[in-house]
Order: structure tokens, then C-alpha cells, then sequence
């Protein structure tokens, strides 16, 4: 049939099909649920935080030499930078320099950046009282304003007594994918939580500051590799001062979904002249929304920028299948996409 | 029949579950053929995925349907009808992109899959604002603002000639203008 026929066709004379109980339940339940969440993607990126939030975690070592920069600056220098992911945080980054202080905490935000994509901030921390090894704050995430949800990771390190330094990288999620050229961050932890003294720390802060994104370069490929069950596709590149943004799609055979339940991808990054961006271990910025079924899945994934000299980068996905309850997984290497740098 | 039929879709205006369990009882079994038959080279997820998306913005945009219980048949059909042909034209443009690589570099903001994604919502409203139109001049709009078919193309589907279309496009244009949002969405 053609879009002719299809657009003149006779509705009343149409031999309806069967429908089941089952199938008008499940169309009312989804328009029902769509009405009481006004975005879908919200729930979805809520959850990516947990995940990327425990993912990410791991990138950051911290060095145990305490180093001789002033405290509450330079706080960028403190979080070890093995896959060159904030080698140029210092240069691009604006100076925030806001701190406040409650119930003898002082909070102070140090630099931010927002390279179209993700949004790093690190700060610093100062107490009167020890507060142990390990805190976090509570209802803490940065909030940015506008964003449907955001995805990110947040940690914080103690780097001498009464002292701790933090990043936060996040990912928001905009209706629509399109992203401002300017992002509000507003920023009200209500307390910091001790792990080691299980006690909180209750206090009064509050940030707002504006970012405005770097200058980029999108250089569109499509470039794509597959297996048997999965096409993957790197669609464009954005290259910023501070980071590289890969922005792909994946899309896999129902067989291997309803076997498996979820498959993402991990990433090998390097360039031709041996540096390496990403291993396997995870880590930096990164967000992906699939849809329902979980056979299509777009997302992309953050490195810090290109080093000079580099004619050509190489992406190795690694789609990783699990079982949701995540106890049993496999992986299935993809040959690696080479993309020639026009620089 | 019919007057049980007006009274839940005075309900489905109203936001009311039991209404809108009632009219996926009726209409159900029609959109899915509507579906099923245009998006037969697509996946059943694809087809439940459209089906959803069908009811979901006819109870969002229950408040724009103004008629009766035969009316309301013919509207369903139409946004069903309107929404499966655009899907399926997705599926097609995103086929031939996979072919067509080499073209890229020339024509890099029409294959940006957002391009059409970001204009979703938008493109919902402009269908609904143009069901409310007669009934052959909203065929018309729908296929030329919605679809973005050519006028000509237009003219051979409803077997007019190309100059009844470009008349009716253009009267019609005139009685929308009031409408602002509409003009913007259309320019």
C-alpha cells in the first residue's frame, strides 16, 4: 500500500481487528502513567543518577601526598587525572569563588564548567568539628534549572583534618535533546551526612551561578559497525577546549533484549598515537536514554580533550548484556570505529 | 448508544478515568487496524509504541474535539490515520539515511535524528489545531503542514488539481491567521 491509499482510506469500511482485555488495560495504564509524569525521560534520568552515581565513583583516585596548593583553591588538582579528563578544567573553567558558612561548615564553590554537555563543579569543604573519613550531603545534587533531570556523580574527599575537597560532574537532560547555551545551577545541600559518625550535620547554604557553554565544534560521521545483534553507530563528535563528547545510537535485535533485559555499551577510547581516554573501568560523564523495549538506546559519552598531534581517534564500543537483576552478563566486543580528525 | 457515547466524551474533556477507559473499548480495536495496516513493515513494538501515542494525545487534547459521537469516530480515525503515515515516513527517511552515507557532509542538519524528534510535541499541537478544520481542508493542512508533502503530491492523493489545493491552502491560510501560535508553527 502506498501513502495514497492510506490517506484516502475508508475508515468506516475498515474489517476491524481483535483486540484483548489485556491490550485496552495496557493502553490505559500508559496514557495514565504519561499523565501523572508530564516527562518521561525524568524517572529515567532520576535513575541513571543511582547508577552513574556508583559507576563514576571509581574514576576519581585520590592522591594520598597532601599537596601544598592553598586550600579551597585549585581544588581540580587534587582528584587524579589518569584518562586526561580535566586537564584543561583549570584553563576553560570560570572562577565561582562563593562560599558560605552554617553551623560552623564552610562551603565554597570553586570553579564550574559547561561544555554543551556535561557541567563539572568542584568545591571545598571546611568544618570546625570532625566529621570523619567520609560525608556526603544530603538532598545534595545540583539542581539545573530547566533540565527534565539530570545524571551524575558526585565525590568527595577528605584531604587533611577538618577539610575535604568535591566534584560533581552532571549531565542534564533537556526537553526535546536541545541543549541551552547557558545553564542556572542553583545549589542547597541541607546538610552533610558522616558515614563514619552516622550523624548529619544540618545547616544553611545556598549557590546560584550561571555557566555559559564553551565553543564547540560538532563534526557529524555516522559512522557504524555491527554484530550479529547490534548496530552501533557513532553519530557525531563535539570537540570542545575542555572535553569530547561522543553522541551514538544502538540498536539491537529483540532476541538478544528479551534474553538479556538490558544492553549498554562501555568504551576503549584512545587515539593514534597511543593515548588512552577511556578503558573499560567506566567513569566520566556520560548519560542514555533507550526506549521502552530496550532495543534502541541513545546516548553519549564524555572525554577530556584531544591531545595535540592526534590525526585519528579510535572507538572500541563494548556493549555489555545483562540480566536486570544484574546477576549474570556477557559482553560482545565491536570491532573499533576509527574517526580521521579534521584539524 | 450514541448518547452514552457524548456523555463519556463530555467525560474524556473532563479528564476522567472511566471515560477514558471507555473510549479505548470503542475505538481500540479501529486504531490498531489503522495502525496495523500502515505500519505493517515495522516492528509490533513500533505499532503498540503509535498506538499508545494516538490515545495518549487525544486524551491530552480531548478538549479540542468539538462534534458528536460520528464525529468523534472520523477525528480518532484521522489523528490515527495522520500519526501511523508520519511514523512510517520516519522509518523511511531513517532507512534511506542508513544507505546514504556519503551525502553527510552536505546535508548534516536534516539527518540530525533531534531535528525531527525536538519538533514532536510541536507537531502534535499543529495536528490537533488542523483536525478542527472542515473536513476536507484539514485532510489538506494536515498533509501539507504535518506530513510536509509537496502541494502536488497533495492534489494527487485526494485527486484534486494542483491549483484546488493551492486555493484551498491559501483561503484556509487566511481563516487560521487569527490563531497565533498556529502561524508561527506553519511559517
Amino acid at each position: 500500500m502506498s501513502i495514497k491509499e492510506w490517506v484516502t482510506m475508508d475508515l468506516d469500511g475498515l474489517e476491524l481487528l481483535e483486540v484483548s482485555e489485556y491490550e485496552e488495560k495496557r493502553v490505559q495504564s500508559f496514557v495514565l502513567s504519561k499523565q501523572k509524569r508530564p516527562s518521561v525521560y525524568k524517572n529515567i534520568a532520576i535513575a541513571l543518577t543511582c547508577i552513574l552515581g556508583i559507576t563514576t565513583a571509581t574514576a576519581f583516585a585520590f592522591p594520598t601526598v597532601a599537596s601544598q596548593i592553598p586550600f579551597m583553591k585549585n581544588v581540580i588538582s587534587y582528584f587524579s587525572d589518569d584518562s586526561n579528563r580535566y586537564k584543561n578544567f583549570e584553563i576553560y573553567s570560570s572562577d565561582i569563588g562563593q562560599v558560605q558558612s552554617s553551623n560552623g561548615i564552610s562551603v565554597m564553590i570553586d570553579r564550574a564548567v559547561y561544555d554543551g554537555t556535561n557541567v563539572t563543579v568542584s568545591f571545598a569543604v571546611e568544618t570546625d568539628e570532625d566529621l570523619g573519613e567520609n560525608i556526603k550531603p544530603m538532598q545534595g545534587m545540583f539542581n539545573i534549572l530547566g533540565a527534565d533531570g539530570s545524571a551524575g556523580s558526585m565525590k568527595i574527599n577528605k584531604i587533611s583534618e577538618n577539610r575535604y575537597i568535591g566534584l560533581a560532574t552532571l549531565t542534564p537532560f533537556f526537553e526535546n535533546n536541545i541543549n541551552p547555551d547557558s545553564v542556572n545551577i542553583s545549589w542547597q545541600p541541607k546538610s552533610f551526612y558522616s558515614l563514619s559518625k552516622e550523624r548529619e550535620f544540618s545547616g544553611d547554604w545556598s549557590f546560584a551561578f550561571t555557566l555559559t557553554r564553551l565553543d564547540g565544534n560538532i563534526m557529524l560521521l555516522n559512522k557504524f559497525v555491527r554484530s550479529n545483534d547490534i548496530n552501533f553507530t557513532v553519530q557525531s563528535i563535539e570537540f570542545t577546549d575542555l572535553s569530547t563528547i561522543i553522541n551514538y545510537e544502538q540498536l539491537v535485535s529483540d532476541e538478544i533484549v528479551s534474553k538479556w533485559g538490558s544492553v549498554t555499551p562501555i568504551f576503549e577510547i584512545s587515539d593514534n598515537l597511543g593515548h588512552i581516554y577511556k578503558d573499560r573501568s567506566g567513569g566520566g560523564g556520560g548519560i542514555a536514554i533507550s526506549n521502552r523495549s530496550g532495543n534502541y538506546l541513545k546516548g553519549s559519552t564524555s572525554i577530556g580533550a584531544i591531545e595535540a598531534g592526534a590525526t585519528q581517534l579510535i572507538v572500541k564500543p563494548i556493549a555489555i548484556a545483562t540480566l536486570l537483576d544484574g546477576e549474570e552478563h556477557i559482553e560482545v566486543e565491536l570491532e573499533s570505529i576509527v574517526i580521521n580528525l579534521e584539524r | 448508544m450514541n448518547s452514552n457515547l457524548d456523555h463519556f466524551i463530555v467525560g474524556l474533556k473532563k479528564q476522567k478515568e472511566d471515560a477514558l477507559a471507555y473510549i479505548i473499548k470503542m475505538y481500540l480495536p479501529l486504531v490498531k487496524t489503522i495502525t496495523t495496516k500502515i505500519l505493517f513493515r515495522l516492528s509490533p513494538f513500533d505499532i503498540e509504541e503509535c498506538i499508545n501515542d494516538v490515545f495518549l494525545s487525544v486524551w491530552k487534547n480531548a478538549h479540542q474535539f468539538q462534534g458528536d459521537a460520528a464525529d468523534f469516530k472520523k477525528w480518532i480515525g484521522m489523528i490515527a490515520k495522520y500519526k501511523a503515515i508520519d511514523r512510517y515516513r520516519q522509518y523511511e527517511k531513517q532507512r534511506e539515511r542508513e544507505h546514504v552515507d556519503e551525502l553527510l557532509n552536505h546535508k548534516t542538519h536534516t539527518l540530525l535524528p533531534e531535528h525531527s524528534l525536538l519538533q514532536q510535541e510541536e507537531k502534535t499541537m499543529l495536528l490537533f489545531a488542523l483536525s478542527q478544520l472542515s473536513e476536507i481542508d484539514s485532510e489538506i493542512f494536515i498533509m501539507k503542514y504535518y506530513l510536509e508533502l509537496s502541494n502536488s503530491e497533495i492534489a494527487d492523493y485526494l485527486n484534486l488539481s494542483k491549483a484546488a489545493v493551492d486555493n484551498r491552502l491559501y483561503r484556509g491560510k487566511k481563516v487560521l491567521a487569527h490563531n497565533k501560535r498556529l502561524k508561527e508553527l506553519m511559517v
